[in-house]
């Protein structure tokens, strides 16, 4: 089942993804739901960020040459599958702007990243518990400022600028996590390619470490971290992510001003 | 004006806080309410944490004194040449009279921080100063509760500072505090720990407003808290109460509980 938030008459709306058909539903898929008679095409909505205020949490290093690079940078490997956050406030929906603003240093990188979304709350999590809590999977991009991240006290605005978290394009309820294979392309050239499940720490281990303190809540967002490495963003450039048996998640780099 | 969140029948509504009375409301401050015809004791009432999942903004080192006892702890500790934020868990808040539970397996250093902390009253980006102080609804108090080994060992804070119930919000928002005449003072079970005058940080809630709205649109409802002042507190122990009082706005209490394995 897919399920995505879009721009609808009556203001932001939940909607299930049937073909090329939208069918807004009343209520969100964490709480209750209903169907309702309203379609419209897939075509030509406006598609959100498809969880509504989450509690974001991310973890870093994940991957193999994700983290071979950043150890370059003298950024160690956790012991443990540690958490940290990203703010609500930076999402925003697939195939719209990232918005990089006028007085930022010229190097933003792109990290796209598999996502977990919450759908049974709890805390304590036993391994079980928290595959049972995975609601459904999605597509980040934890676009970050490398200069911003290295000389701020913490990486407020190096992470969490307006525009500056994409996700979507929506949430895929069904995903063959041993199949799925994520693909980065930079204007349309593709950087990177690898299965999703060559983590070095699964969803359940990063759920059943979180859960020892923190509750979780349905509709609450994990990013599983990215792979490879990513060039410097100019006005202009297009980065598109895509899982297979998911979608594609597309955002456009605009630089303030330009 | 003072708004409370509480306890009301079975579920948690916003209140305005009308002396020894709660008149309970239907919406919220930060969008649109209706006042409910009934009132509840203040008294008997179980007040909650006065926002509902904001974006928790907090700044720190912001007090002289505790300024430089963190760079005395600790050589990457500076002053911050502009205002700056850091975040906090939506998810460890919790509200007055409520108690911080310290989990089984955290070790015995977590000390606590008394702050001033601004409730945001409007959307907005770009603020000048002016506009800044104009998009403050008000204020209320916060604990910032850290454990210092995990703070020092984990990624970026994570279980240092965000565990649940490890940020006490309340006991309600202030819309009229005098900041220039407020002062703040911490007590540890009855006996002070410091007090400082509010007024006295490095950087004004304005400034770090501007500095956040360069780059993040605030919303109603989002809180910002101010960093605290004086050197590390003690750590605490089981059974321990922290009161902290704000001139013209009231005390924010909590026990801190450990939590035990029974398994």
């Amino acid at each position: 089942m897919r399920w995505c938030r879009f721009k609808s008459k009556d203001g932001p709306s939940f909607g299930i993804v049937e073909g090329d058909t939208i069918v807004q539903v009343e209520g969100s898929p964490f709480t209750n739901y209903k169907r309702t008679r309203t379609k419209r095409p897939l075509k030509g909505a406006r598609l959100l960020a498809p969880v509504d205020n989450p509690a974001y949490y991310a973890i870093g290093r994940n991957y193999k040459g994700h983290v071979e690079g950043r150890a370059r940078a003298g950024a160690p490997m956790p012991p443990e599958p540690w958490a940290w956050w990203r703010s609500a406030s930076a999402l925003t929906g697939t195939n719209s702007d990232i918005i990089i603003p006028a007085d930022c240093p010229d190097d933003v990188e792109y990290e796209c990243e598999p996502v977990v979304v919450i759908g049974k709350g709890g805390k304590n999590f036993t391994r079980q518990q928290a595959q049972d809590a995975i609601f459904g999977y999605t597509i980040g991009n934890d676009v970050t400022g490398m200069s911003w991240a290295r000389r701020d006290p913490s990486p407020w605005r190096s992470k969490n600028c307006d525009t500056w978290k994409p996700l979507g394009p929506w949430i895929e309820t069904d995903l063959d996590l041993e199949q799925a294979v994520c693909t980065v392309r930079y204007n349309r050239v593709e950087q990177v390619k690898w299965h999703i499940s060559n983590w070095f720490y699964s969803p359940v281990d990063v759920l059943v470490t979180v859960s020892r303190y923190m509750t979780l809540f349905p509709g609450d967002i994990l990013t599983l971290g990215a792979e490879g490495m990513s060039p410097f963003m100019q006005h202009g450039d297009i980065v598109e992510a895509e899982i297979t048996g998911l979608g594609t998640l597309r955002n456009r780099f605009v630089r303030e001003g330009v | 004006m003072r708004w409370c969140r509480f306890e009301y029948k079975n579920a948690a509504s916003f209140g305005i806080i009308e002396d020894d009375r709660i008149v309970p409301v239907t919406g919220s401050p930060f969008t649109e309410y209706e006042r409910i015809n009934a009132g509840v004791s203040l008294k008997r009432a179980k007040l909650l944490a006065p926002v509902e999942k904001p974006i928790f903004y907090a700044t720190s080192r912001n007090y002289k004194k505790n300024l430089q006892d963190n760079i005395g702890r600790s050589r990457s500790m500076f002053a911050a040449a502009e205002a700056w934020t850091g975040y906090r868990a939506a998810s460890a808040i919790t509200g007055p009279d409520s108690d911080i539970v310290i989990p089984a397996d955290c070790p015995d250093d977590v000390y606590f921080q008394g702050e001033v902390v601004v409730v945001i009253g409007k959307k907005a980006k770009n603020l000048t100063h002016d506009e800044a102080w104009d998009a403050i609804f008000g204020y209320t108090i916060g604990n910032d509760v850290t454990c210092d080994t995990w703070a020092t060992t984990d990624t970026r804070a994570w279980r240092g500072k965000n565990i649940d119930t490890w940020k006490p919000l309340g006991p309600w928002i202030e819309t009229d505090l005098n900041v220039d005449k407020a002062v703040c003072r911490v007590s540890l079970n009855g006996k002070e720990t410091v007090k400082w005058n509010i007024n006295e940080w490095y950087f004004s809630p304005a400034d770090v407003l501007v500095s956040i709205t360069r780059y993040i649109t605030i919303n109603p409802g989002d809180i910002l808290m101010m960093g605290t002042e004086g050197v590390r507190s003690p750590y605490v122990k089981h059974g321990d109460t922290v009161e902290i009082e704000l001139r013209g706005l009231g005390t924010l209490r909590n026990s801190f509980v450990k939590s035990v394995d029974w398994y």
